[in-house]
């Protein structure tokens, strides 16, 4: 079976602390030799919404779903989701590739629950 | 610090105003504002104008100076103020510093928008530059999108149900009729809230603020410029702005926003006070969900109980903390830049005892204004003298 996408992150060299962001300055220590990092695409699910008044960019894309998920290796991410009936606050959840991903914008990740929890 | 007082106020309605400019609206609620205090305009040495987004609705910038030149105050630094929604807070604590630091003697803060000329997707995507967009914008979420994340969350820990939830619309729709002011008071029963459009599960149409036109206006001064004995004495007891986290990803928790807590905190240290000498707020329910979080971070309702005290009618015009007696932003309206300062105005007319929907014997009032992504926070209490 394939396993769970990874994400691309920032470790800094000097201080070891993970960053999402772009910004080539560690926030924790202000070192500037930050790395890129592959995380796991592996943790629980915060919350999640259903955006159906989409901005401009992705109106295209109709009503679609957005989470907030921990990933098991430290940082919170907000990102697209995929949700089935019976999904709690807590349910483990994996990246998975994104559905017809297609022109247009950057979307990021997609999460959906882990079959078998 | 010197003493601050509110010497005068002018609001226009919030609402509809196709046909009048950005900063015609301005302009009308700061001239009433400077009749009204009868302050010489050579002493007002400031202004502030909190405005968000005139630049992509509008195409309008420079908004402070021209609003200062149409007023008349001369060659005096005019300066507009950006912080989201919080924007009309922020400009109002800039003209409080410029007060109370003795800078000047008296100062200008006006807060203005412009927005309902714009489609929804439009108005979306201009709210939308308040999101970090290195990192939360890809996702696709968006304001009322954020607080359906945060409505899940709260239902889930604490048990809020939908009921709670629209007790907080019905209140301030309710609260709204009674408010010339305000953009569309209603008198809503619980079925028509629940079969109104889904926006971002869980939050439905009427659990969102309107998109507004509309502009608000003090002047401050010291205790030498105030005027006589038969002016009523509004004193500001504090005036706290705190910052939290642009990033959704740097949010602890869902339920709470840092920044609230924090400028509350330093609110109740400045003035002295505790929240249980708040008769009335007006805070910033831009989602009726907002509001129940708002009023547990200011400490006004224990956490976790906001929606049940709304349902409860612990919040409502007899309650035990007046909240939103305006309407609040989903009833009065939400012209984002305008909002902080619009709230300000409500209280101020509240403390003189001159409100349409007056809560009885009102002496202390607080206003809370949220930026972004709970990026920025005021949180200010006023008083009036005895």
């Amino acid at each position: 079976m394939n396993g769970p996408e990874t994400l691309l992150f920032s470790r800094c060299a000097a201080c070891g602390a993970l960053d999402a962001s772009a910004v080539k300055v560690c926030s924790r220590c202000l070192a500037s030799g930050l790395e890129p990092v592959q995380l796991r695409g592996e943790g629980t699910l915060v919350s999640w919404t259903t955006v159906r008044k989409p901005p401009l960019q992705f109106k295209a894309d109709g009503a679609y779903h957005v989470g907030v998920f921990d990933l098991d290796q430290g940082p919170r991410i907000t990102a697209r989701f995929l949700p089935s009936e019976h999904d709690r606050i807590g349910d483990r959840v994996v990246a998975v590739p994104a559905p017809a991903a297609g022109a247009g914008p950057e979307r990021g990740p997609t999460f959906q629950v882990a079959k078998n929890g | 610090m010197r003493d601050v007082f509110v010497a005068g106020v002018g609001s226009t309605t919030f609402g509809k105003h196709g046909a009048t400019s950005i900063e015609a609206l301005a302009v009308e609620a700061a001239a009433h504002a400077i009749l009204e205090s009868a302050i010489d305009r050579q002493d007002i040495g400031a202004l502030y104008l909190g405005n968000f987004i005139s630049g992509p609705l509008t195409g309008q910038e420079v908004l402070a100076g021209i609003v200062g030149e149409r007023l008349g105050l001369g060659n005096i630094p005019c300066t507009k103020v950006e912080g989201a929604c919080a924007s009309g807070g922020i400009a109002f604590r800039h003209a409080w510093i410029a007060v109370a630091s003795g800078m000047c003697d008296a100062a200008i803060v006006v807060g203005v928008e412009k927005m309902t000329h714009a489609s929804t997707a439009e108005v979306t995507t201009a709210l939308n530059c308040a999101l970090d967009n290195q990192n939360d914008g890809a996702s696709g979420l968006t304001f009322p999108g954020l607080f359906g994340l945060a409505w899940r969350a709260h239902a889930e820990r604490y048990g809020t149900t939908r009921e709670d939830v629209a007790a907080v619309v019905i209140k301030n729709k309710a609260n709204g009729l009674k408010n010339p002011l305000a953009q569309m008071g209603a008198e809503l029963s619980l079925g028509q809230i629940q079969a109104s459009a889904m926006i971002a599960d869980p939050l439905q149409m009427f659990d969102c603020c309107p998109a507004s036109d509309g502009a608000a206006a003090l002047v401050l001064c010291s205790d030498r410029l105030l005027g006589g004995a038969d002016k009523a004495r509004i004193r500001v007891l504090a005036s706290a702005q705190t910052s939290g986290s642009p990033r959704i990803a740097n949010h602890p928790d869902l339920c709470s926003f840092d920044a609230t807590v924090s400028a509350a905190k330093l609110a109740y240290a400045q003035s002295g006070l505790q929240p249980k000498d708040i008769q009335l707020v007006e805070l910033h329910d831009c989602f009726s969900i907002a509001e129940i979080i708002d009023s547990e971070d200011l400490g006004l309702v224990p956490r976790g109980l906001g929606g049940k005290w709304a349902a409860d009618g612990r919040t409502g015009m007899r309650g035990d903390v007046v909240i939103n007696a305006s309407g609040g932003l989903l009833a009065k309206g939400h012209p984002v830049g305008a909002t902080g300062v619009g709230q300000l105005y409500e209280i101020v007319q509240q403390l003189r005892g001159q409100h349409p929907n007056q809560v009885a014997n009102a002496r202390v009032g607080m206003t809370h204004n949220l930026g972004g992504t709970g990026v920025a926070c005021t949180v200010n209490i006023l008083q009036r003298d005895a």
